[in-house]
């Protein structure tokens, strides 16, 4: 038998071989899906959770070593209020996903970012955040909203369209989208 | 887990008392319990013609809007977009608006969602759906208080009465309205466009909150009480098989329940299911490494030699054999002998597969009377046909649910995957849910084509084009359905290989045959990626090699404002604006330092227009792509942040694809396996984007894929203006290290 502790409760797994990957267990055990499965080789990041508040791929650690630690998936991020983490709210005004897979993975490695570096440069995002793909390409907004829940400027040097969700780019002349925002 | 959106189904099924449709997904409930029962605003479920009205709103007493949305959500905002519509039409509040996800059924109208399609099918649908519901609340207050018509005014979710200033809610009015005629479409008086409230604007898409929660529900994310897992060990040669087997060692694994074969196509593979050996499980996990015990000896079959590299590379050097003429203007033949200077090069590009980050996967629970399906597919009516067939059962007992799709880009309207997950349903008689790994999405795709494009030019003194000899060589996607489909069809060879929107008098565009040695499908754009890349990097050795600058050749080359025919409807006006407009953003001819290039692309598809300019560097350290700038004329838009984020993300999946995407056989098997050897662009990889969104009142043209087709040009065009070498063959990782 293992015990598990998930988001501040605890689970007991029996009769599961110790190797099963943790997101394997959250997923088909503990219906905690927001944890996604991308590649099973820690390359995509998409099933990343926190194993004592430090980033994690859960496809590669097995249930034997996440046993009696602290693990945080995205259901755990919001407060248990439900109030949304400040990331999340920020991911929410950037308008970030797309199709969304892989935004648990990607807000759970931004959040394991903001804990250690409160006000992240562009080079810390870009370090923090390049183990997660994102295959519909908010790279962009990821960016600009890790900065923006960080309380950092919110001029993104990254995004700069003529038309952007925060308004119309002064460099746009007039041929361009007028502002809706 | 949650429902895809704000209301869930079984929710809706009480609220309606339609009846259950089976187990509902989602124990998510956020609006009260209580809510007494919709009143469904249709009376008829006719088939065919938008005169289907209404099948998209109903309207609670408890004064909610219910919009179903018929498209699947793939991160294109689709779920978001249309409702927007529907809702801007009825005078709905958006925040007394539920949006739920429509099974598969015709009386929607099409549902595959696919080819850039849902704004220009469904734009006027949707808003006629508003604005007869909206009629029909009008009619039933005007009857209520008998009131003319005309002074009964919808706003704001209320009807109210100019004369008297009494008003009655949407949800007063609701069970009143469904008793009204249905309005004749044509009598219908939608808004101008100066009236739109949520038409064109940035409305925020209403899946982020349960995404960034974690809390909705992808393909993946189906758990039905009882269900077993499936993972598919499946043959990996072209229309292979299974020679023999040994699932003793498997079976063993604790956690494996059985091992079940599957018979895929032998020939033709269409959407049925590989061949293969299902291994069923009681986790994932243990399917998984079941499926690592398994001893199977393939049969490969008559494709068990391919190497594609060795196919490509033999396409190029072939002498021209079987041509097909697919357009002849003009003397081609002459203008090449008589011209002052001639001009010839060949492009390829090789297989790719979709990577979408959510790999198929699909749930499925069989009766013996009905089968219902969970999945996370561009198309629920293929589905329910393509099960029909494999299990023997009619479409009407079928259901199709459609979850939210984790990325698709043209892999999950193939629905070989569902019919998996059916087919083991009934096999067990237990519901199963099959995943997919990621080795099995590379290596077992619906693979984007390969490409060999030939093309031979002819200029006279001035420096124009007089003639354009092309030829193509791609395998057809008719190949899945037809045992000979060695030539392609009309509108693939039409995505942009034969309708060039360039003024040449002289034009020859030919077709030989290419082998089909693997399942072709449609990724993202399809061919016009192709097509784009190698147009686009010809006509800039054309500009080159007469020393112009390329965006004033371009601009030459397709010439006086006219709509180009061919049957593609280009309106090289608004062509050519895109290209200034990208010229104008960047700067073009920008100054650069040192080592590095702009280059400049563009191209017409799915009825919009779309230019590229991208700036790289090269040095001995590799290549860097620094900034790329878009400009997009795609009509009206309904949600310009969707729009500017599909042009944000095709400006990174084209990168994908040009820097790095590749597919190679060798010995019949694919090589690529996952994210460590099928690379995908990276958040440290990513340049500077700038899009420009072109204002216009025209039409509503494609979004989802034009604006990947010229990227990898403009990148190609500008390695070499930094001082790079010309580069013909995709991908770029296959000649320059990629920084």
């Amino acid at each position: 038998m293992t015990t598990l502790t998930v988001n501040g409760s605890t689970h007991q797994i029996n009769n599961l071989d110790p190797a099963t990957p943790l997101l394997w267990v959250l997923r088909d055990h503990l219906g905690l899906v927001g944890a996604k499965f991308g590649c099973g080789i820690g390359q995509c990041g998409a099933c990343t959770v926190h194993l004592n508040d430090a980033p994690m791929r859960s496809c590669l650690l097995p249930l034997s070593a996440a046993a009696d630690q602290k693990i945080t998936t995205i259901e755990g991020l919001a407060s248990p209020d439900g109030k949304l983490h400040p990331l999340q709210q920020a991911w929410i005004e950037h308008d970030v996903p797309q199709c969304g897979y892989c935004q648990a993975g990607q807000l759970m490695s931004a959040a394991a970012l903001l804990k250690q570096k409160k006000k992240p440069t562009d080079a810390d995002i870009e370090d923090a955040m390049s183990g997660n793909i994102c295959r519909c390409g908010t790279y962009l907004r990821i960016r600009a909203a890790i900065h923006s829940a960080a309380g950092n400027s919110s001029k993104i040097a990254a995004v700069v369209g003529c038309w952007t969700p925060s308004g119309v780019n002064e460099s746009c002349d007039s041929t361009t989208l007028a502002s809706e925002a | 887990m949650a429902q895809l959106s704000k209301l869930s189904r079984r929710q809706f099924m009480q609220m309606t008392g339609l009846g259950t449709a089976g187990l509902a997904l989602s124990a998510c409930v956020k609006h009260d319990e209580s809510a007494t029962k919709p009143v469904p605003l249709t009376q008829t479920s006719a088939t065919g013609k938008p005169a289907e009205l209404n099948v998209f709103v109903h309207i609670g007493s408890n004064n909610r809007v219910t919009i179903m949305a018929h498209r699947s959500e793939m991160g294109q905002g689709i779920r978001t977009s249309l409702p927007q519509v529907v809702a801007d039409e009825l005078d709905a509040d958006w925040d007394k608006v539920d949006i739920l996800q429509a099974q598969g059924d015709k009386k929607y109208g099409d549902q595959n969602t696919d080819g850039s399609q849902s704004a220009r099918q469904f734009y006027k649908v949707m808003r006629n759906m508003g604005g007869a519901a909206k009629l029909m609340l009008r009619q039933a207050a005007a009857a209520q208080w008998q009131v003319p018509l005309e002074s009964c005014i919808a706003k704001d979710h209320r009807v109210t009465h100019a004369g008297t200033g009494k008003s009655l809610s949407y949800g007063e009015l609701a069970e009143g309205a469904a008793k009204q005629p249905l309005p004749d479409v044509k009598t219908l008086q939608l808004k101008n466009p100066d009236e739109f409230k949520y038409i064109g604007k940035p409305v925020t898409m209403v899946d982020f909150t349960d995404i960034v929660r974690g809390s909705t529900h992808y393909g993946i994310d189906t758990i039905l009480p009882d269900m077993v897992h499936a993972s598919i060990e499946r043959c990996p040669y072209y229309c292979g098989g299974i020679e023999s087997f040994d699932d003793t060692k498997a079976r063993a694994v604790p956690g494996v329940l059985q091992v079940i074969k599957i018979d895929g196509a032998k020939e033709i593979p269409g959407f049925t299911p590989l061949t293969g050996l299902a291994v069923i499980a009681t986790n994932t996990w243990a399917a998984l490494e079941g499926r690592k015990a398994l001893v199977v000896k393939w049969d490969k079959g008559a494709h068990g030699a391919h190497d594609s590299r060795a196919t490509i590379a033999a396409l190029v050097k072939a002498p021209i054999v079987d041509a097909k003429d697919i357009r002849v203007r003009g003397d081609i033949e002459q203008a090449l002998k008589t011209a002052a200077k001639t001009h010839e090069a060949v492009y390829t590009t090789p297989y790719m597969e979709h990577a979408t980050m959510e790999p198929p996967a699909a749930t499925a629970r069989f009766t013996g009377e009905a089968c219902e399906i969970w999945a996370c597919t561009q198309n629920p009516q293929g589905a329910i046909e393509s099960v029909s067939q494999l299990l023997g059962i009619k479409p009407e007992q079928i259901t199709v649910n459609v979850t939210l799709l984790g990325g698709a880009f043209g892999r999950k309207s193939k629905p070989d995957f569902i019919g998996e997950a059916a087919y083991l349903a009934k096999a067990t008689g237990k519901p199963v849910r099959v995943t997919w790994s990621r080795e099995d999405t590379i290596r077992m795709g619906y693979y984007h084509a390969f490409s060999v494009q030939h093309f031979k030019a002819a200029l006279n003194k001035q420096q124009q084009i007089i003639g354009l000899d092309s030829r193509i060589v791609s395998p057809s996607i008719r190949s899945l359905n037809e045992p000979d489909g060695r030539y392609m069809q009309n509108w693939e060879i039409g995505q942009g290989f034969n309708t060039v929107p360039y003024d040449i008098p002289n034009v020859r565009v030919r077709n030989t045959p290419a082998p089909t040695d693997t399942r072709i499908g449609w990724l993202r754009s399809v061919y016009h990626q192709n097509h784009a890349f190698a147009l686009n990097s010809f006509i800039d050795e054309l500009a080159r090699l007469n020393k112009k600058d390329s965006l004033e050749f371009q601009l030459a080359a397709i010439g006086a404002d006219r709509p180009t025919g061919d049957g593609n409807n280009c309106d090289v006006a608004r062509l050519k604006n895109v290209l200034r407009t990208v010229a104008q953003t960047s700067g073009w001819p920008a100054k650069v330092g040192a080592s590095e290039g702009w280059g400049i692309a563009t191209h017409f598809s799915f009825d919009s227009y779309v230019a590229v300019a991208s700036k790289v560097r090269v040095d001995k350290t590799g290549l860097r792509i620094l900034e790329v700038h878009l400009a997009l004329d795609c009509g009206q838009m309904i949600n310009p942040d969707r729009v500017h984020s599909q042009m944000e993300g095709s400006v990174i999946f084209a990168l994908s694809s040009v820097l790095f995407g590749e597919i190679t056989f060798k010995d019949g098997v694919v090589e690529q396996s996952s994210f460590d050897n099928y690379l995908l662009l990276r958040m440290n990889q990513s340049p500077k984007i700038v899009i420009t969104l072109i204002p216009s009142d025209k039409k509503h043209t494609g979004v989802g894929e034009p604006g990947v087709c010229p990227v990898p040009a403009s990148v190609a065009n500008a390695i070499v203006a930094a001082g790079g070498p010309r580069i013909r063959e995709l991908p770029l990782k296959n000649h320059l290290n990629i920084l």
